[in-house]
């Protein structure tokens, strides 16, 4: 990284940390209360410091910076309100996966999801000259619900990336039932039933679709689950030494003092790998590892603070059970965590 | 291909002895008995309670004091309300194991509204403990107002905002902030202080309550009242927004200088500590059945979802994971069944002391009449129960019994966190309405190792109790020990 693009990545880490501290922390429960409102304040503030545009070149409006850097401004937003963060990096996601006509058609201020398409039941693509008609079906696709478009991201339409408006002909956009993590970024099922869309050609941008994306998409899940669990960790410290039970503070029980200190180890764990590029060594092996040892980690730090907290950790109030149910959503998007496992062993080759 | 056998689906199909094979070796009327209490539980919950459970956990997130009446009504006709009432006072006699057993049938449903009902018997415990004091006040009304179709609730206050842990246990309560306080005045007592996260406080007619005569030497003033909940003095304050188990409304209580008159009394004054241990020996293996029932509840809807997948049915991982989640879940029903049966043998002996059978040979209009019943509530009626309690059991076995309790309830606490974690990553994101419910049993489940003390505390127990040997003053003192203890 040449000097001015870590001053440009310590500054744009350094705002998100401030926007987050001054406008998101504050209203985390409005966010997980999935009010449109706060959503739409909060996202305009992200944009208004360019969190919208992080990987796109100048040319397009943004910031030109490289994926490490979108993982780390999303790591300080998801401690926060992970929905958000979610919800930012997928928007990031999705820009750097479409071509750039489509890309430079965005409005300012508009917000888009990725659709990453399962292997089984695969989309079904007709391709006639020049364009292709896709049908399936993607379940669980989170911050799709109001957004302004989706790129689309499957097997089937190798390097291409759709991307589609709500409006689009042959696509419904079917709400989930309740979800009870990153409820800031409503999730939705994609219906595709013959959307007509030209065949975009192989996108220049280092991110690019297909592998590359759903790589990020998880590297960023693992940035995602530290931000929580470190929030975690604060609120479960910061309390252990204001509660007084047996007349002291909880944090001189030996008790509570295993539970930090177990979560404070999770917490170095996963740094490295979670901040380290499980991106930018391009490696689908160190993404999925992240992405699990992150996520898990991120369940038993957040069930661990509440466990500090007591009662009172199990009422909404305190903030404490929210990054629970948020840490949990990490453990299976966008996959299950047992499943990145079975994938994860295939990313290696046998030694010789 | 093997054929699969009968009991090879939902493990909610499973009999009695399926559940416990240590019954196949067992006396046959307990096997009936509780075989019977378990099927009527069972009808109860997959009937009234599963049908409903998504929703009223939808509409009381929405407005925690939002409580299904008609589906604790519905619970009536199944006796849950009377379950742990003794015949004697019209009730049906049943014990820990009883409740166990029912709490895992109702938590597999539903939690939250399990816990009503575990919240109740949680509010009559101190009642039992205590003797034959009230079987013809609160105890009989409940069961008589439950035959009529009318639920009269209960619920046990002993949580304070500044001391959850240290009521626990009384080393730490003497190190603790307890700023309840009860006054003796003439004909009774005034009860001020505030009680907080208390199930079913919001709902009960009558609530046990705990509070000290002297904030100086809180663990041996710690004393019981019953309390009406209709009391001047008496309020609800803030019913809690909670993560999960919301069928069931956890509100503070508020007592500002609330009267209550002297046979409302639970047990001698002072002798709430012990009361509260053998509360605890009898509702944490309680809280290790509603922890068991939500772990086979999650277990049950992702194997009954697999029987659709069977791709994902076919593979490895899956089977490994669903195999431990049977393997803990079965060694967690154990343990409360092993906590359930030391703590009835251990109480057997009083119950069947002539002294006590006499008195349920007793008719129950005779028993009210005002010279008995001046008797059975006067302070020698209260010696003579403790005296009872010191002949047919020791300081030991309640510690043993109650640290075996721990060790259930932590257990079986743990196992609800993992089994519900691991069927939600089984099923995934793409699981319909099963995810749903998964994700409520897993919020549900996070509630069995924060309350009835937390897991460490119950684990710390269990090291005093078992690990140590340690014998804790679990009885209420005897008559030659209470000097100086007057209020
Ligand atoms: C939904 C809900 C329903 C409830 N229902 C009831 C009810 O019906 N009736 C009732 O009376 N109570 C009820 N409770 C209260 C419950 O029993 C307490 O929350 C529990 O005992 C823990 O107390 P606390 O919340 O004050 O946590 P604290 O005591 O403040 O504990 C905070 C942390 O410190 C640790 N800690 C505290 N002291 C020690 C120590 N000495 N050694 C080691 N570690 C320690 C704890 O393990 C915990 O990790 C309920 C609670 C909830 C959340």
């Amino acid at each position: 990284m040449s000097a001015t693009t870590t001053d440009l990545h310590d500054e744009m880490v350094g705002a998100v940390r401030d926007l987050t501290r001054r406008e998101v922390t504050p209203c985390a429960a409005a966010l997980d209360a999935s009010d449109r409102e706060t959503f739409a304040h909060c996202w305009a503030s992200a944009c208004a410091i360019g969190l919208d545009r992080v990987l796109l070149n100048d040319k397009l409006g943004g910031a030109g910076l490289g994926p490490a850097e979108l993982l780390a401004m999303v790591e300080e937003m998801a401690a926060g309100d992970a929905g958000l963060a979610i919800a930012v990096l997928l928007h990031n996601v999705a820009l750097a996966a479409l071509p750039a006509e489509a890309v430079a058609a965005v409005a300012d201020g508009e917000r888009w999801s990725v659709a990453l398409a399962p292997q089984a039941p695969p989309l079904a693509l007709g391709v006639m000259t020049g364009s292709a008609r896709v049908s399936g079906r993607i379940p669980f696709v989170p911050g799709a619900l109001g957004a302004d478009g989706v790129a689309i991201l499957a097997p089937c339409l190798g390097s291409a990336a759709l991307g589609l408006r709500p409006t689009a002909p042959g696509l419904t956009i079917q709400p989930n039932p309740s979800q009870m993590g990153w409820r800031a970024a409503p999730a939705a099922t994609l219906v595709l039933d013959g959307v007509d869309n030209a065949v975009a050609t192989p996108v220049p941008h280092p991110v690019g679709p297909g592998a590359e994306t759903t790589r990020l998409v998880r590297a960023g899940v693992a940035v995602v689950a530290r931000g929580i669990a470190r929030r975690a960790w604060e609120l479960a410290l910061d309390y252990a030494h204001s509660r007084h039970q047996g007349g002291v503070p909880i944090i001189e029980h030996g008790a509570v003092r295993d539970l930090l200190a177990g979560m404070a180890a999770h917490l170095e764990g996963v740094g490295p790998v979670a901040m380290s590029g499980a991106w930018l060594a391009g490696d689908d092996g160190r993404a999925l590892a992240a992405k699990v040892l992150a996520s898990d980690a991120a369940v038993a730090v957040t069930s661990d603070a509440v466990q500090v907290f007591g009662g009172a950790g199990y009422m909404c109030e305190t903030g404490v059970e929210k990054l629970m149910r948020d840490a949990m959503y990490c453990r299976l998007y966008p996959e299950p965590n047992w499943l990145a496992r079975d994938q994860l062993v295939g990313c290696f080759e046998r030694p010789r | 291909m093997s054929e699969r056998g009968a009991s090879g689906t939902a493990s909610a199909s499973r009999s009695l002895v399926e559940a416990f094979p240590r019954f196949r070796a067992g006396d046959r009327s307990t096997v009936r008995v509780l075989g019977d209490v378990r099927e009527r539980a069972r009808a109860f919950a997959q009937q009234h309670v599963q049908p409903l459970a998504l929703e009223i956990d939808r509409r009381a997130a929405a407005d925690p004091r939002y409580v299904d009446w008609d589906l604790i009504r519905a619970g009536c006709e199944h006796g849950l309300l009377s379950l742990a009432i003794p015949t004697a006072a019209s009730g049906q006699g049943g014990l820990a194991r009883e409740m166990c057993v029912a709490l895992e049938e109702l938590c597999a449903a539903c939690p939250g509204v399990g816990n009503i009902f575990g919240a109740h018997g949680l509010g009559l415990l101190p009642l039992l403990a205590t003797g034959v004091t009230h079987w013809d006040g609160v105890l009989r009304d409940i069961a008589v107002a439950e035959r009529q179709g009318r639920p009269v609730l209960m619920a046990c206050a002993v949580t304070e905002p500044d001391a959850g842990t240290d009521v626990e246990e009384a080393d730490l309560m003497r190190r603790g902030r307890i700023t309840s306080q009860a006054r003796p005045v003439t004909g009774g007592w005034r009860l001020t202080g505030t009680k907080r996260f208390i199930s079913n406080g919001s709902l009960a007619e009558w609530i046990t309550v705990c509070m000290p005569f002297d904030p100086q030497r809180p663990a041996e003033t710690w004393t019981c009242f019953l309390v009406d909940a209709r009391s001047e003095g008496f309020s609800v304050g803030r019913v809690e927004h909670k993560m999960g188990q919301r069928a069931c409304p956890a509100a503070e209580l508020v007592f500002d200088d609330v009267f209550v008159p002297d046979d409302l009394v639970v047990g001698r004054p002072g002798d709430g500590m012990p009361t509260t241990y053998l509360v605890l020996a009898a509702s944490r293996p309680a809280v290790a059945a509603i922890a068991t029932g939500i772990a086979r509840g999650a277990y049950d809807r992702v194997l009954t979802w697999l029987e659709h997948e069977p791709a994902l049915l076919g593979r490895q991982q899956v089977q490994l994971a669903l195999a431990r989640m049977e393997e803990e879940i079965h060694l967690a029903r154990q343990s409360y069944l092993d906590a359930a049966t030391e703590l009835d043998v251990m109480i057997s002996p009083a119950l069947r002391h002539p002294l006590v059978r006499a008195m349920g040979l007793v008719p129950p209009a005779a028993r009210r009449v005002p010279r008995v019943r001046r008797w059975i509530t006067s302070p020698r009626s209260g010696q003579a129960t403790v005296a009872l309690l010191h002949r047919t059991m020791t300081n030991r076995a309640v510690t043993r019994s109650l640290a075996l309790s721990s060790l259930a309830k932590a257990h079986a606490a743990d196992v609800a966190m993992s089994v519900t974690g691991l069927a939600l990553e089984l099923a995934g994101l793409d699981s319909g309405d099963i995810r749903a419910e998964l994700e409520k049993l897993w919020r549900d489940a996070k509630l069995t190792q924060i309350y009835e003390g937390t897991n460490q505390l119950n684990r710390l127990t269990v090291y005093r109790g078992l690990s140590r040997g340690e014998t804790m003053q679990a009885l209420p003192p005897s008559r030659r020990d209470l000097v100086g203890r007057q209020p």
